[in-house]
């Protein structure tokens, strides 16, 4: 029996957290015996050992786990010597192994409505089946929407653990920069109540610096990937988030990022025939973590590769060791899709303009509503540079309602507009 | 040159032959269960009543929901660009397309060159399809060609709630045994469906001239119902349900021309 | 009752230099009326939706799109501006349409942290000075901190009337239905609450000084049923309600029962007094301390002697819809029964919310 069908069976015959870490294991054995020639790269393989070995350290230790979301800042968490494990990711993983739909039925079972973002309906179900390690605390944010206070908040009360909420600003005046770094400070405490373990100067100046040196490595990779030939398909770019998602603030989270950069400078520079790119395009938020045939019909079928993907295109600005708190409260702030829809178009505008984009694709996730709120306004701005806009409509997680041939007409009618040009 | 278009939907396929990009015959079938077999069928007939041969024809350009199951064509296009350049040869001012068909609608924005330029879809839902016509006009016990002329005969509408067709349907028959008449039901009824066509048109932008296309086209009250919620006047071609299938045989004529430079 | 009402409809706006609207309680009405603006509850119009869904995706809180879509209609062209608060995503995003495509109504967004801790109303003091020199400049002169206590004071008092008014319509139902109320609480947040306070203490007034006796004895054999929601269209629903044989004997709406559920404090700086107020009332679904909302609402159906609640929401509110499941395990706990009901701002499903009202309370 192949890997992948062992990892499914352990997770679909009465798993536990125990069982998943062994699941994690083997997938970790597997993933660092397999050459580096089998992944899309070094970097590639790099981030899959990594992965795997956080999620058995993860899913094996419950005094050092904690929940966290995509965008919290994790690096506090790594400050304290904790273990972040971002429950979208479970989402995700779920999507992956055709389970999502197991979960979401069990929440149909029970009343949340089905407008609430199955990201998130998902990972409640999977605390409620007893699959997760009771954690320490959970840290969650406003940002980016509201769905999170909630799902977290209940996952929280399932563990009867305490749910820290930072509430982020809708502005990035001084005053909102002062009240973000005092909630993180006052978050750091609170993790010392719990853990009974004081913040140590010199753990939350490492974290920052592994930080400083993965954001570095980020600004590197954008800047390389304006490059004319497309360094690396849009498919893999979206899978770098769970590098900035789980790892920030990590040494192998910074070793990993580094590895990418070097790797994507060395295809600069390299001969190889390199991906074949007719037209360059931009994606908005995510894509489908089922199985589908979306980007590779874009990629691999019509060769419109996606050179730039927005929630890549951050600032990723230093932190300040000096000035932990406000500098990680900049850093937040940083962020696209905090407060108005103008932030964001602007960093897609920029994009465009940097990254010499033929044409933007956004993910229209069913139950996003931060993101699918400001189409018509991104539409707008993408279409005045004269080139196509298209909004691709379906749910993240839940391959139920994924019809092929109805994305194939838009995406080739999308295509063809691109070519008419 | 001869080349020709084969639009092939789930519900009806067309195929239109032009002799240097006029029109040179045409045919609409049933598509029935297996849209490779319709691309076939229609590609025979309207060979045989052109009097041609498969071989007299240069190229030709596959559209529609089955454009890749068939091996009659040498390219497919979606029906977005063929509805598109078919639109702007009947009249290049046409910068809008609303193609309502059997299953789906559509509405395109058209460039200066007949090019698609952007389009909002509808696949998902029966509601602003023709299909809730058909299901309104059994309710009502009518033929889907008798609505149009019927909504006509009066300006006022009952206001159908319903956002899914096939609950609409139930509201239709508990609003007929309520004793209302058939002309505002059916009023209702278009206004709906204007209202989900109107939806989309708003999302693409709208842009005058507009034209309506597909087979919903020849229903003169749901040209109305669409012109009233548009604020704008639809432009009817004679043949709307060809447009796709007009469209695909002059992009055919388009790559021929492209290949020979 | 029915002239009371028609008085609350013929008060003119005198002296007012304009209407602010606003949509959600958390907009502080104090600074709006303190600055000489009558601030108004935006309720659109049921009826179809024309050019708001070039805007905003149909699967957004459908009031709105509703807002947005009388926005563009030219609907809303005599307001001085609107308010927006973080009240959601989607009030975020719909603030984002009005900034770029509507630009006949200025528009000021306000943030609202999600607690109430001390850092946050120090947080949310500062947004309102903003809020504060936004006002100062729409009417060309200064909001003192006195004319600031007097707001707080009015308000203060029409949220004491309210709770009174809430309490009447719970024992002396003869006078005073959930329709009645429902008028009320619209025209309260319309005109200036000085007149509306006027009117208030008369109702109050007229309300407790009816007959207990025979109310009880009308009320007996209705089954008494507690709304939860919010922009449900609940004038039909209520009407339903009673047709079914059952009695609204409360509410919980974000501008009805849980209006009155604030107070500010009269003494000491105003701004703070209110950023308190405000962030520590009970809470929206929007809040950290949600399940304070829960804690109300067990209070409230256990003074209104309610037999059972009827969960309302619009489609694609978070805030409200994922509420319900803890709720609900709440009330389950105690043998409360609840039907849980969801809809569009327009198009209220008459047929199936009828036979669920209907059956809900054949279960009561």
């Amino acid at each position: 029996m192949g890997v992948q069908e062992r990892i499914k069976q352990i997770l679909t015959h009465k798993p536990s957290p125990k069982k998943i870490a062994r699941a994690a294991l083997l997938g970790l054995l597997q993933k660092s015996c397999t050459p580096a020639g089998r992944f899309h790269s070094r970097a590639h393989k790099k981030l899959s050992v990594l992965s795997f070995s956080h999620a058995w350290k993860f899913f094996g230790s419950s005094s050092r786990s904690v929940f966290t979301s995509l965008f919290s800042p994790i690096e506090i968490v790594y400050a304290h010597n904790l273990y972040p494990f971002m429950l979208e990711a479970l989402s995700g993983v779920a999507a992956k192994f055709d389970l999502a739909k197991d979960f979401l039925s069990q929440m149909e079972r029970q009343w949340y409505t089905t407008d609430f973002c199955s990201v998130h309906r998902i990972f409640i179900s999977v605390a409620q089946h007893h699959l997760l390690p009771r954690p320490t605390f959970l840290l969650s944010t406003s940002n980016a929407c509201d769905g999170n206070l909630k799902s977290f908040g209940e996952v929280g009360n399932f563990y009867s653990r305490p749910h820290l909420f930072i509430n982020v600003p809708y502005f990035r005046d001084d005053e909102s920069v002062q009240y973000l770094a005092q909630q993180l400070q006052s978050s750091s405490r609170q993790i010392e109540e719990i853990t009974g373990k004081k913040l140590r100067q010199r753990d939350l100046e490492r974290s920052m610096y592994y930080a400083n040196r993965a954001s570095k490595a980020f600004r590197e990779i954008n800047e390389l990937r304006k490059n004319p030939k497309a360094l690396m398909y849009g498919e893999e770019g979206l899978g770098l988030l769970l590098l900035w998602g789980l790892f920030m603030g990590s040494r192998q989270g910074a070793a990993a990022a580094e590895s990418y950069r070097d790797e994507l400078q060395r295809r600069v520079t390299s001969t190889d025939k390199g991906i074949p790119v007719k037209k360059r395009l931009l994606w908005l938020h995510l894509k489908p973590y089922y199985d589908n045939n979306i980007l590779p019909m874009l990629e691999k079928e019509l060769d419109a590769v996606v050179v730039a993907e927005e929630i890549n295109l951050q600032p990723w600005p230093e932190l300040n060791p000096d000035d932990p708190w406000k500098s990680l409260a900049q850093k937040m702030l940083s962020q696209a899709w905090v407060g108005n829809a103008q932030h964001r178009i602007q960093n897609i505008r920029k994009a465009i303009e940097e990254y010499r984009i033929d044409g933007v694709v956004h993910y229209s996730h069913w139950g996003c509503r931060q993101s699918n709120g400001a189409v018509r306004l991104i539409r707008d701005a993408v279409q005045e540079y004269g080139i196509p806009f298209l909004e691709i409509d379906g749910d993240l997680v839940d391959s139920r309602n994924y019809a092929e041939g109805q994305i194939r007409t838009r995406v080739e009618g999308f295509m063809e507009v691109m070519e008419g040009a | 040159m001869i080349t020709a278009g084969i639009d092939i939907g789930s519900v009806s396929t067309e195929m239109v032959i032009l002799k240097d990009g006029e029109r040179a015959g045409s045919v609409v079938i049933d598509t029935g269960s297996n849209s490779k077999n319709a691309a076939e069928r229609a590609c025979a007939q309207a060979l045989e009543e052109a009097g041609l041969r498969r071989e007299d024809i240069h190229f030709i350009v596959t559209t529609g929901y089955g454009r890749k199951s068939s091996e009659v064509g040498d390219m497919s296009v979606t029906e977005l660009s063929c509805h598109a350049r078919g639109a702007w040869q009947i009249d290049s001012r046409v910068r809008m397309v609303i193609d309502i068909g059997g299953q789906d609608s559509k509405v395109i924005r058209v460039g200066e060159s007949g090019k698609s330029v952007d389009f909002v879809m509808n696949d998902k839902c029966a509601a602003g399809t023709g299909r809730f016509l058909e299901i309104i006009a059994k309710a009502l016990e009518l033929q889907v060609s008798d609505l149009g002329e019927l909504a006509l005969q009066t300006n006022e509408s009952i206001t159908i709630s319903s956002m899914c067709a096939v609950f609409a349907e139930s509201e239709v028959v508990s609003l007929i045994a309520e004793g209302h008449p058939k002309e505002l039901i059916i009023a209702g009824v278009l206004d709906s469906i204007a209202n989900r066509v109107g939806g989309m048109a708003h999302r693409v932008g709208l842009a005058e001239p507009a034209m309506i296309t597909g087979g919903v086209a020849k229903n003169i009250g749901m040209k109305r119902a669409i012109e009233r919620s548009l604020g704008l006047e639809l432009i009817v071609p004679d043949e709307p349900q060809i447009v796709g299938a007009y469209g695909a045989g002059l992009i055919a004529m388009d790559e021929v021309v492209r290949a020979k430079k | 009752m029915i002239t009371l009402i028609q008085q609350l409809k013929s008060s003119i706006l005198e002296n007012r230099k304009g209407k602010i609207g606003l949509f959600c309680p958390y907009s502080v009405e104090e600074l709006i009326d303190a600055a000489g603006f009558q601030p108004v509850r935006l309720i659109p119009g049921r009826s179809e939706l024309q050019l708001a869904n070039g805007y905003l995706p149909s699967n957004f809180c459908s009031y709105l799109r509703h807002i947005v879509d009388s926005a563009l209609r030219g609907e809303l062209k005599d307001l001085s501006a609107i308010v927006f608060n973080h009240s959601c995503d989607g009030a975020r995003r719909t603030f984002d349409v009005f900034d770029h495509y509507i630009g006949d109504i200025p528009a000021q967004f306000i943030d609202v942290p999600k607690a109430g801790d001390e850092l946050s109303v120090s947080y949310f003091r500062k947004q309102l000075v903003l809020f504060r020199a936004f006002l100062e400049k729409l009417r060309g002169e200064a909001i003192t901190d006195e004319s600031l206590s007097r707001s707080i004071v009015r308000y203060n008092w029409n949220r004491e009337l309210l709770r009174r008014l809430y309490r009447c319509s719970a024992s002396q139902l003869q006078n005073l239905g959930a329709s009645d109320l429902m008028l009320i609480l619209d025209l309260n947040m319309s005109i200036p609450k000085d007149q509306a306070n006027k009117v208030l203490e008369e109702v109050c007034v007229e309300c407790e000084l009816s007959d207990d006796t025979l109310s009880a004895v009308s009320a007996g054999g209705r089954k008494r049923v507690f709304i939860s929601g919010n922009m449900f269209d609940s004038l039909p629903l209520f009407d339903f309600i009673e047709e079914c044989g059952g009695l609204v004997v409360g509410d919980d709406f974000c501008f009805g029962g849980r209006y009155g559920q604030m107070e500010t404090a009269e003494e000491g700086e105003p701004l703070t007094a209110l950023a308190k107020g405000y962030l520590n009332r009970v809470p929206c679904g929007r809040m950290k301390n949600n399940t304070d909302r829960f804690e109300f609402l067990l209070d409230e159906i256990e003074r209104t002697d309610a037999r059972g609640i009827i969960y309302t929401s619009l489609k694609f509110c978070d805030h409200f819809l994922v509420d319900y499941p803890a709720l609900k395990e709440l009330l389950d706990g105690k043998g409360i029964p609840s039907l849980f009901l969801e809809g569009e701002y327009f198009s209220f499903a008459a047929g199936q919310v009828k036979t669920r009202v209907e059956a809900f309370l054949e279960m009561l």
